[in-house]
């Protein structure tokens, strides 16, 4: 009988340091660090901001390239929530050694800025094309002979309900070629800007 | 050569030093600008590396991934005195997991691309069936059923019915002082009653798992971390640490000499860990404990720690076989490797010359391993066992506060609570892969 008491005081400390440690953990906010600074803190858990620059669905989990401007971070994600390219992330995971680099798997993700809610100007879309391809984006400019024009640069517009010439809103998918340097909207619909 | 055997060496001391790993080894060199020597020097350090796990194993309890499953028997026969005969074999085993496995890499290399797609894309079920495997294993049937016995108790009698309890006159005639107690018993439920036990330890590590690698590690001194170290230091290393620090001193412990054994029983124990290390091969993200659960359990400690000792062996070869064949650095090191020198491709079923003289530098990097931990070992098993745990515990907790702060000092003392249960409830330990296991799982089904 005392054996018994021995080990069921046993089990319940077991039970209560391991709870203690899940409330620490889930309770503990890691610490919020650049792309570069996180490549740096092998097996530590932080938190980063970033865009997508590319998303590739797997059965059960995710592979997302993620760019500050400055550096490139790969990571893993859970399916939920969907993430398009070009989306603005905060990310929180543990950052371990992949095959190639330093990875990224995230548990907690939170999408701050959807790509397709921020209005555009397709200077900006012209200064880092690579950033948007595939990204759903809405571009503001004028229409012209097929092109968007705006802040001095344009874009291609293709699809079957191309805008009118003037002054529009456009929605679309941003696709990017490298190697010709090409960049073009697929326009899902678009509005006379008012 | 001259670099690779330096290798070997370093690998031995790399892996048997909590918190140190090969992969640390590779970090350092890659900080120092290390030239194209680097690549061999990795290559067999990581070869040697089983060899420094087998005297972690034994001496510290096994506080690396790798070695977690082994230090189960292996300080098993260290609290006997056979701290020797535990490294002997662990050697033994995994040299012959490195020669078995590679004639086995040589056939399955053309197996290798449409197997490996395969099994990713089954890693779930695989796991799933590792983790329902464990806990149905569990041999321990508990004493769940009460039953009233009557027992003779002349000092302090409770009944005095002799004729109801007593109706052979067994007890003798007349006033015959009798007790009924009350005693447990194995019944039906007692098996299912030792799996539920496992089942607890299982979900107990791995709920200690999410949560310490929700938490991560950080190193105070910025170095890299990993909180897999305090997690199996407690769950494997300090329990058995703590017991050995406690305990009567081990017999016969000086004069004791390994038996020697047969090479034909070592190799029939051996070629089902080197045969499970091919998971390792194939799919990302399989450790060497995994692929440890997979090989049949055997009858006795000696010949479980063989088995177990090859697939660490086997898994040098085949993680070097995914690097060459199919592009896959599944190490720290190879990953450092790559960087140093180009790899050397392996494109067809023929082994190229490069390839041939990797093999033969992972052999030569496992006899020196092979000296090495046997001559360590001696050495060890001199010294006496009590100071000596106390020292490994001492060391563990050092290496725990310096690679993962106070943090990794709490889950050390978490995971030291959680690693004490099998042993009192008498199921195996190997439930506390569940660690390991658990997160894993959540993580290919896609609920973590």
């Amino acid at each position: 009988m005392r054996r018994l008491s021995t080990d069921l005081v046993l089990a319940a400390l077991a039970l209560a340091a391991v709870i203690l440690l899940t409330i620490l953990a889930h309770g503990a906010e890691p610490p919020r660090v650049t792309l570069a600074g996180a490549a740096a803190r092998e097996g530590a858990r932080v938190e980063v901001e970033a865009r997508v620059l590319d998303v590739r669905e797997g059965g059960r989990a995710r592979w997302m390239e993620l760019t500050d401007g400055a550096h490139l971070l790969e990571a893993f994600a859970p399916p939920a929530p969907r993430v398009e390219r070009g989306d603005l992330v905060r990310a929180q995971g543990i950052v371990s050694r992949g095959e190639r680099a330093m990875v990224l798997s995230i548990d907690t993700l939170q999408v701050t800025l959807a790509t397709a809610r921020v209005v555009r100007s397709p200077a900006e879309l012209a200064a880092s094309p690579w950033a948007f391809d595939g990204a759903r984006v809405v571009v503001e400019g004028e229409a012209r002979a097929g092109m968007l024009v705006g802040g001095g640069a344009r874009v291609g517009l293709r699809g079957e309900d191309l805008p009118r010439e003037g002054a529009v809103v456009v929605t679309g998918v941003f696709r990017y070629r490298e190697n010709d340097a090409s960049f073009v909207v697929w326009v899902e619909s678009w509005t006379p800007r008012s | 050569m001259t670099w690779a055997l330096a290798g070997a060496v370093i690998g031995v001391v790399a892996s048997a030093l909590p918190g140190i790993h090969v992969n640390l080894l590779a970090v350092a060199l890659l900080a120092w600008g290390a030239g194209p020597w680097g690549a061999p020097f990795l290559v067999a350090a990581l070869a040697a590396s089983p060899f420094g796990l087998a005297l972690s194993a034994t001496f510290l309890g096994g506080p690396g991934d790798d070695s977690a499953l082994s230090s189960l028997p292996a300080h098993a026969l260290a609290r006997e005195g056979r701290a020797r005969e535990a490294v002997a074999l662990q050697a033994w085993g995994a040299l012959l997991g490195i020669l078995l496995a590679l004639p086995l890499a040589f056939l399955a290399r053309g197996l290798l691309v449409p197997l490996a797609s395969a099994l990713v894309a089954g890693m779930p079920w695989l796991i799933l069936a590792i983790v329902v495997a464990l806990v149905f294993s569990e041999p321990r049937r508990f004493a769940v059923h009460p039953r009233w016995m009557v027992v003779p108790w002349p000092a302090r009698p409770m009944r005095r019915r002799p004729d109801l309890l007593d109706p052979y006159g067994l007890l003798g005639e007349g006033d015959a002082e009798v007790q009924v107690e009350r005693v447990w018993q194995v019944g039906r439920l007692s098996a299912a009653a030792g799996k539920l036990a496992a089942l607890a330890v299982l979900a107990l590590a791995g709920a200690l798992g999410l949560a310490a690698f929700r938490l991560g590690a950080a190193s105070p001194f910025g170095w890299v971390a990993s909180p897999l170290l305090p997690l199996l230091a407690g769950l494997f290393a300090l329990p058995s640490l703590l017991a050995l620090a406690l305990a009567a001193p081990p017999r016969a412990r000086v004069a004791f000499r390994p038996p020697r054994a047969h090479l034909g029983e070592l190799a029939r124990a051996a070629w089902p860990g080197a045969l499970a290390s091919i998971v390792l091969g194939l799919a990302p993200g399989v450790s060497a404990s995994h692929a440890g659960l997979l090989a049949r359990p055997p009858r006795t400690p000696e010949r479980a720690l063989v088995r177990l000792a090859a697939v660490n062996g086997g898994a040098v070869v085949f993680t070097l076989l995914a690097w060459h064949a199919l592009g896959k650095a599944r190490s720290g090191a190879l990953v450092a490797a790559q960087q140093l020198a180009p790899v050397p491709a392996w494109p067809s079923w023929a082994p190229t010359p490069m390839v041939l003289h990797e093999a033969a530098l992972v052999v030569a990097a496992a006899l020196v391993g092979l000296a090495l931990a046997r001559g360590v070992s001696a050495s060890l098993a001199r010294l006496p066992a009590r100071p000596l745990a106390a020292g490994g515990l001492a060391l563990l907790v050092v290496a725990v506060a310096v690679f993962n702060g106070g943090v990794g000092l709490m889950v050390l003392a978490a995971a030291g609570l959680v690693g004490a249960l099998p042993a009192r409830w008498g199921v195996r330990r190997s439930h506390a892969m569940g660690v390991i296991l658990v997160p894993a799982l959540l993580r290919a089904w896609g609920l973590a």
